[in-house]
């Protein structure tokens, strides 16, 4: 058993409030209505959250990255 | 002849035209530009053919078989899957792109051995990469063959001979440029394709949330990002692995990260990450959502790798149907190109060339790589034509083995300059055979631990082990210090930095040639 199952266990409140089901998935079904697409909540996050990590991440990059035409011999010539 | 294999035959006809375009562009005059398009591929090119090539015809087929049959837990695939390419250029791309110009690298394998300095990298990593790359290369001319079968009715030997050709075709004769904007062409046709079926498939079940209703009452665990039945809840080894397969993973594909080396600029890769992630979103995203909402549009006991064939045949009109099978002959053939000139320059700069017959001028090295190019197509049409079983099986095998060997030894490359060649051979050899052992002893069962995360963990403890213990009877020479420190400096790379091609570049390799040929 992991240790995600056996905390679902001992905190199911917690459990359903986090991840929208309990422990063996019964509940997936009625906490629904207020999610995202109607997934549960960890899915909806996931699926919204993950995306927009990476989108984050790009956006951190270009901005760190914007030295980066020092590199091009073109800018010797300036 | 029908609509859809209209559309093919023209699809067909534009690739060989691009090829003909490079030979134009004097593709083939050096081996610069042959194997590296002359370096002068722009951001936006780079960036879609990039991310083309690491996508194969598992986005189509597998991605959608995954959505059908787990549900949301493919969302871990899928999301490592869109940081691959943003990832790849923002860690390797720059300095990549200076440190194989400066030590005159034109493979990505040739590029390892002159960042550290010992023949005994190319032996290693030459032929793993090499027989990696023709089993990956072998199922994607199988899929091919069989995705050119289902649209045209032709034989399946026709159909691969047809795909095959066409792709070894340009191959042949425009070398990395014909590669990279033929790449750039299927990039926009995967695009469009996908796309296409995303929206027809969410009219049809009026909506994501509506579609998510349906699969609930069919299944409400598939709902949940733990796959059907939850066997994969709290399996954090499992799902760690799904998201470093093609997301750090793909940093040490070598038919990938040769990209870096043929842009135009190091700069280049900055653009490019933004053009990536733009594509990635709506690419990758598309089949994924496709799979999970088919469970509800396609008759039940549909093949689950023709998830996404099946709806597009049931949603979609013939003209647009001919579209998504371009789209899917792209993916595949992308990625075939790709690797076909990848292994020619693998086999024939870093094995031919280096331990053979050094002796060979530019030209003759140019028709030396097109020949080892047709002669790998020729092996894999025999091959692939008695489709041997098990295919498929070896290309995630493939591709763990290549990320988990190779993407330490890439980025240390170029991030840690104490990195040297003890390291990269043990990190190699150990990256290599500890996921070998992980997947054939199918310990990910046991442990709940994939073999990406596992072989990459080891790898990089072996190329970190392997640097720090040896560096005094194995120093980083002196020069490739200063090249180190220039990569980092931000500005243009001073002429007298550039050491230019030379495949004699240690005494040692004749040694090494010679323990070969014995």
């Amino acid at each position: 058993m992991s240790t995600m199952h056996m905390l679902s266990l001992a905190l199911p409140g917690w459990y359903v409030q986090t991840h929208g089901y309990g422990p063996n998935y019964e509940g997936v079904r009625t906490s629904l209505g207020g999610c995202v697409f109607n997934l549960p909540v960890l899915t909806s996050l996931i699926l919204v959250g993950l995306p927009a990590m990476w989108v984050l991440y790009t956006i951190g990059f270009l901005w760190s990255s914007r030295r980066w035409s020092e590199d091009d011999p073109e800018s010797a010539d300036r | 002849m029908n609509t859809t294999t209209v559309i093919i035959t023209l699809y067909l006809i534009a690739l060989m035209g691009i090829g003909y375009w490079a030979v134009k562009r004097g593709a083939g005059t050096s081996l610069e530009g042959y194997l590296l398009g002359g370096r002068t591929v722009g951001p936006l090119v780079t960036g879609l053919t990039l991310q083309s090539t690491a996508m194969s015809g598992y986005q189509f087929l597998g991605a959608g078989a995954l959505g059908h049959t787990q549900g949301y837990f493919s969302l871990w695939y899928m999301l490592g899957d869109m940081g691959g390419g943003v990832l790849n250029l923002s860690i390797l791309g720059r300095r990549m792109r200076k440190l194989s110009q400066i030590l005159g690298a034109v493979t990505s394998i040739e590029y390892l051995e002159r960042r550290f300095p010992s023949p005994w990298v190319r032996v290693v990593a030459a032929p793993l990469a090499l027989v990696m790359m023709a089993f990956y290369v072998l199922a994607q001319f199988i899929a091919g063959g069989r995705g050119l079968e289902m649209v045209t009715d032709l034989s399946y030997p026709m159909a691969l001979l047809i795909a095959t050709g066409v792709t070894t075709f340009y191959t042949f004769v425009g070398g990395y440029l014909a590669v990279a904007y033929t790449d750039f062409f299927q990039a926009l046709i995967m695009l469009c394709g996908v796309v296409w079926i995303l929206v027809a498939a969410l009219n049809r079940t009026e909506g994501l949330g509506a579609a998510n209703e349906g699969i609930g009452d069919i299944d409400s665990s598939l709902l949940t990002v733990w796959g059907k039945d939850l066997v994969y809840q709290g399996e954090w080894g499992v799902i760690i692995s799904a998201l470093l397969i093609f997301s750090v993973g793909v940093l040490g594909w070598p038919h990938v990260v040769v990209r870096h080396m043929a842009m135009r600029r190091p700069s280049d890769a900055r653009r490019a990450a933004g053009y990536v992630m733009v594509w990635t979103l709506l690419f990758v995203t598309a089949p994924t959502v496709i799979g999970i909402v088919s469970i509800v549009i396609v008759p039940e006991g549909t093949d689950p790798e023709l998830a996404i064939f099946t709806t597009a045949e049931l949603l979609l009109p013939t003209v647009a149907l001919g579209l998504v099978m371009a789209g899917i002959m792209a993916a595949i053939m992308s990625t075939v190109s790709s690797l076909l000139l990848q292994a020619g320059s693998i086999a024939s700069r870093d094995i031919y060339q280096r331990f053979i017959n050094p002796r060979m001028n530019d030209r003759q090295m140019v028709w030396v790589s097109r020949f080892i190019v047709l002669a790998i197509a020729i092996g894999g049409y025999v091959v692939a034509a008695f489709e041997p079983p098990a295919v498929f099986d070896l290309v995630v095998f493939a591709t763990a083995i290549l990320g988990s060997a190779f993407a330490p030894a890439y980025i240390a490359a170029v991030w840690w300059s104490k990195a040297n060649s003890v390291g990269a051979v043990a990190s190699i050899v150990t990256g290599a055979t500890v996921t070998t052992l992980w997947e054939v002893m199918d310990l990910a069962g046991g442990t709940g631990l994939g073999s990406t995360l596992v072989g990459l963990v080891c790898s990089t403890l072996a190329m970190y082990l392997g640097s720090v213990l040896t560096l005094k009877s194995h120093p980083v020479p002196a020069y490739i210090q200063d090249v180190f420190a220039e990569t980092k400096r931000f500005g243009p790379i001073p002429r007298e930095l550039v050491r230019g091609e030379d495949v004699g570049l240690a005494s040692e390799a004749k040694d090494a040639g010679r323990w070969l040929q014995d």
